[in-house]
């Protein structure tokens, strides 16, 4: 449909049975076309189950999926609609590890419908841009976590179908590696694709994203644009302080001490403060404690992680420890 | 010159994919497939007296080559789309604009194909084994063909029902003992309860099918086994690209 949102999703439920887990508890959200939009939050936040559902692998429980305008079913296992027009990357390794690196990526552009000439030069285009180029005669079994995620990767974007759900795209993938996948991601949406990311990775988020959905607890607990949601929080800064060992013993008292919104966890401790008195909070706790009591002492700027904490209550880490 | 990609195009992609799975393991597919079946009738032989062998050697030949099938069309397909599943390579075939179709019948014929060496071997080794004619064995071509395909039914169905790879190795174990033994031991042999189960496994009507050539003249009965096998075939194709086909909750 013409002028129609990528995906609409309304009122989306899904509980599990045996145990019965509520992972994704009525979420709202709309992607637009073109956009580059994230799911954040934690392991087990459902964030997952909810792109399962988009891509037609798990039924909602209740709730409406919309994809460019059009309803999806209830019985949407084996929708060609999705397949056609979606691409996704699921998270771990998959079990095709016979299949060498150029034809894993030049059969499933031609499984999308392109011809084999066709499917031969997009795998060797998009060989070169993941740097694959070496690789293209090796089995995938043969090659290291980081290399068989990229040859996943090239798979999903082989076809250059109109949107991509990419599950943890970068993951056991290098740093320097990981921008060049976001500039991938992000020529893609210049050219008109939608990008669906799953991600916990803060950074992730807030380089490749123009929009991301928080979720914790099977809940949308914030959404809109990496910027708008860490405005939210301008007015305050983040001092994180590492006690040092020999004043390990008075952790709690130097957090009592900082004053402002702070939380103690081991030598670490994080303090709140309105952004205007964040220098003279800093320079109140050396002059009282001695620069030696502090192993490091930083004024943060606030990240999407601080927008989770925020809404969530908790760390992303805390959180992945949770769950 | 066609821009796209066809669906016979796309079912010959599939094969590929499911091929390229004898680049690793080519060597349990023959060796694993040929060596237990021609074992066991190695066995059998050895302990059977010179009357007994006229009287069952073609049951145990036919048996024993039909296991041979069912090692690699039931127990190592079996753990294989277990494998797939567990890992979420199903999950990628299935958000690929194929069918699933498509799809089962690509692996169905790959591990037919997987099956054959271990046929050939054990049919031909057995037959000398037990001074049998291979004359007339031409009806093995369909046997295999339709026998390994309902076999493989199984095979899947039991790879998409089981929890993981392990389990799926149990279950088709206890799959492939049971064509074993209804298989390889003559029907008189077997006690009167063990008839209905004997009736709703393929390979009964494999084995039946197999063994006039052996004597090196055909049945008008093969016919009809092979009739049923295509049923069986057919039956279990349907069952695994629809009603079984690992759906999430």
């Amino acid at each position: 449909m013409p002028g129609a949102k990528a995906y609409e999703v309304r009122s989306l439920v899904k509980r599990y049975d045996e145990p019965s887990v509520l992972a994704n508890d009525r979420i709202d959200f709309s992607v637009e076309s073109g956009e580059a939009f994230g799911l954040l939050g934690p392991n087990g936040a459902g964030k997952t189950t909810l792109v399962r559902q988009l891509v037609g692998l798990l039924e909602p429980t209740a709730g409406e999926i919309y994809l460019f305008g059009e309803k999806l079913g209830s019985k949407r296992s084996g929708d060609k609609r999705i397949s056609r027009t979606v691409a996704y990357l699921p998270q771990g390794t998959l079990a095709l590890g016979e299949m060498k690196v150029a034809e894993a990526v030049r059969w499933t552009g031609m499984l999308r419908g392109l011809a084999r000439t066709q499917a031969t030069s997009a795998a060797e285009g998009l060989m070169a841009s993941l740097e694959l180029d070496g690789l293209v005669d090796r089995q995938i079994r043969k090659l290291s976590g980081g290399e068989k995620r990229l040859v996943q990767l090239a798979m999903t974007l082989v076809g250059r179908l109109p949107v991509l759900i990419l599950d943890e795209p970068t993951a056991d993938i290098a740093v320097e590696l990981r921008h060049k996948i976001w500039d991938l991601i992000a020529a893609r949406c210049r050219e008109g694709a939608t990008v669906i990311l799953v991600t916990h990775d803060v950074a992730e988020a807030e380089h490749a994203l123009s929009r991301v959905a928080i979720l914790d607890q099977g809940r949308v607990v914030a959404e809109g644009t990496p910027a708008a949601l860490k405005a939210d929080l301008a007015h305050r800064t983040r001092i994180e302080v590492v006690v040092s060992e020999s004043a390990a013993g008075a952790t709690e008292a130097i957090a009592a001490d900082a004053g402002g919104d702070a939380r103690v966890r081991g030598r670490h401790i994080s303090i709140w403060v309105p952004a205007d008195e964040a220098i003279a909070t800093l320079e109140k706790l050396v002059a009282s404690q001695g620069s030696e009591a502090f192993e490091d002492l930083r004024l943060i700027t606030p990240t999407l992680e601080d927008v989770y904490l925020e809404v969530g209550g908790r760390s992303m880490t805390e959180a992945e420890d949770a769950s | 010159m066609s821009m796209s990609t066809t669906r016979l195009g796309k079912f010959k992609v599939l094969f590929q994919m499911q091929m390229t799975r004898v680049r690793t393991a080519w060597r349990p597919y023959l060796i694993v497939s040929s060596a237990m079946p021609l074992g066991i009738a190695v066995l059998m032989r050895a302990v059977m007296e010179p009357a007994q062998v006229e009287s069952f050697g073609r049951q145990i030949v036919a048996g024993s080559a039909i296991l041979a099938i069912a090692m690699t069309a039931i127990v190592m397909l079996a753990q294989r789309v277990a494998s797939l599943k567990e890992t979420g390579a199903i999950d990628f075939y299935a958000t690929l604009p194929v069918s699933r179709a498509a799809f089962v019948a690509a692996v169905l014929i790959s591990f037919a194909l997987f099956a054959l060496p271990g046929l050939i071997i054990v049919t031909t080794l057995g037959a000398k084994l037990f001074g049998l004619s291979l004359a007339a064995l031409w009806p093995a071509i369909p046997v295999w063909a339709l026998g390994s395909f309902a076999l493989a039914g199984i095979g899947v169905a039991i790879g998409f029902g089981a929890r993981d790879e392990q389990l799926a190795g149990m279950y088709s174990n206890l799959a492939m003992m049971a064509v074993l033994f209804l298989g390889i031991l003559p029907a008189a042999k077997l006690p009167g309860w063990l008839s209905p189960v004997r009736a709703v496994l393929p390979s009964t009507y494999a084995v039946n099918a197999l063994k006039p050539g052996l004597e090196g003249h055909l049945q008008s009965g093969q016919a009809l086994d092979l009739l049923i096998l295509a049923g069986f075939g057919a039956l279990s194709f349907w069952l695994v690209q629809g009603p079984l086909w690992p759906h999430s909750e």
